[in-house]
């Protein structure tokens, strides 16, 4: 009588045990990253630079719009932190003015995000209505962009603070061509952008996700773009830039180390499974 | 004051957690807090609408500005939806939205749509990975397009055409779904977890979780063996 004897499974055989195991070690190996930010060599592209320098190029005394549509999740994850400083560094340096609003079509949280922006960042010698002035969320999206390029004193009554345009010292008698760089933030197509802006032929800069810059792609070939920054590696690329490192580099870090990571993962997991394959084939 | 942040910042650490325990199974904690995150935007934007109501509409209108109640009135209509009777009403103020949106899209569309695209001289790059790039882009836009073609046979040539298109957006689909996953609000919630007092809430998460996995592993994985005669 023969008797066939199964054996059990090891706990670390188990398919669930391995899942866990490689969900683990993903945190572990992204969080240590977090933990020692390591900075990794990383080229510096071209569109990037000309975004920086376009910033750095406005004259003085100049004037420039940011439209803002990042969430809160923008400012938890600092990824405009520099690009903020970017803009005040120029007002501290070469007495840039500069207008912040948003007209994003998905909500007022974009509006809390240019507050959240303000209180963290260093306007020592800068005074707010002179140097720079916050108009807050504008419904209305692509009306409100329309507005701004008609005429910047139509777009509201009140700034983001309730206090009347017309006592702010900066918006007295300001108008639309003054204005010597429109900059977004784009969190949708930016074709609504290009519609208003492009025949003021001003300078236009535009920051967004990879996916968004694929589809501006044809505005940049026509020039309509003069740069962007793309996606969150265009952030690390211009914090690389400025030398002002904030946690988004890190961010940036622990995500690249995702692929190397997957790609070993496939690797180990095939020859692991082929080399079972054929123990099981000799036995 | 201080007592009070610290203990939202530990709530939050224990929303991030409750988010991430739908990595395991969906579960009573990770769908309270998709409805409050739901219900926080919805606020949001109530709010919003109702701040820009009251400082574009009923101050104006209360300063003498009385065209403004126009817009107002507008919006009132859209509830007539619920009346049979006057339902008809409520697509007026779409009609006008439709209308104004159209009327301010298409007058700078032809300068930038149209005109400032003829100026692209060549689609040739400066360089060979430009060219390739190129190339990528042109047939990956082309055989999506006609894997959306459902007026015309797939024959020997449009059907090989169209499954190029099918690989094309799983590669799209998929690098969107990945880059979410490793995206930076994955990450900045991680960042925070393994911050100060983040750790004190991700160690109570850890425990509960080893716990899980050890009790998960002993259902699954049988002691006993299997003893065929």
């Amino acid at each position: 009588m023969a008797q066939k004897v199964e054996k059990a499974e090891k706990w670390y055989q188990s398919a669930s045990t391995q899942e866990y195991l490689m969900y683990l070690s993903v945190i572990l190996l992204s969080g240590m990253l977090l933990i020692n930010p390591v900075t990794f060599p990383l080229d510096i592209t071209q569109p990037t630079i000309d975004f920086v320098n376009a910033i750095r190029s406005i004259p003085k005394g100049g004037l420039m719009l940011w439209d803002e549509s990042s969430f809160v999740t923008g400012y938890y994850t600092q990824n405009q932190i520099a690009l903020y400083k970017l803009f005040f560094d120029q007002a501290k340096q070469r007495g840039v003015r500069i207008i912040f609003i948003s007209c994003c079509v998905d909500g007022p949280m974009a509006g809390a995000m240019i507050n959240k922006q303000l209180e963290v960042q260093d306007t020592t010698g800068l005074k707010y209505g002179v140097n720079y002035v916050n108009l807050g969320w504008q419904p209305g999206f692509e009306l409100v962009l329309s507005a701004i390029a008609k005429d910047i004193q139509t777009v509201t009554k009140a700034d983001a603070y309730g206090t009347p345009i017309s006592d702010i010292p900066m918006m007295k008698g300001l108008r639309t061509e003054d204005i010597n760089l429109f900059a977004f933030n784009c969190g949708v197509s930016c074709d609504p952008w290009m519609r208003q802006w492009v025949p003021l032929h001003k300078p236009i800069l535009m920051t967004g996700g990879y996916s968004l810059i694929a589809q501006a792609q044809g505005y940049i070939q026509a020039g309509s773009i003069t740069a962007y920054l793309n996606g969150s590696r265009g952030y690390v690329e211009m914090e690389r830039i400025t030398g002002y490192l904030t946690m988004q580099t890190s961010l940036f870090e622990a995500s690249n180390i995702m692929g190397p990571y997957a790609i070993l993962l496939v690797i180990v997991c095939n020859v692991s499974h082929t080399l079972q394959k054929r123990k099981k084939r000799r036995e | 004051m201080e007592f009070l942040v610290g203990f939202f910042t530990l709530y939050f650490a224990a929303i991030i957690l409750m988010c991430w325990s739908v990595l395991i199974k969906s579960n009573p904690f990770s769908k309270a807090m998709s409805n409050l995150s739901l219900g926080l935007m919805l606020a949001w934007w109530l709010k919003g609408c109702i701040d820009s109501l009251i400082k574009d509409v009923l101050v104006p209108a209360s300063q003498g500005n009385v065209a403004r109640l126009t817009v107002l009135i507008l919006g009132l209509l859209m509830f007539l939806r619920f009346s049979k009777g006057l339902a008809f009403t409520s697509k007026w103020p779409l009609a006008v939205l439709a209308g104004v949106g159209t009327a301010i899209a298409t007058k700078g569309a032809i300068p930038s749509m149209v005109l400032a695209q003829l100026t692209v001289g060549s689609f040739v790059g400066p360089n060979i990975v430009d060219n390739i790039n190129n190339i990528i882009i042109w047939s990956g836009c082309v055989s999506t397009l006609v894997y959306f073609i459902f007026s015309i046979e797939r024959g020997p040539v449009l059907g090989p055409i169209s499954r190029v298109g099918q690989v094309f957006m799983m590669i799209s689909f998929g690098t969107v779904f990945g880059s979410l996953l490793t995206g930076d609000n994955v990450m900045a919630s991680l960042a925070f977890m393994f911050g100060d007092p983040g750790r004190y809430v991700a160690a109570i998460g850890a425990a509960i979780f080893v716990a899980y996995v050890v009790i998960d592993i002993r259902k699954k994985v049988a002691p006993v063996q299997k003893a065929t005669v």
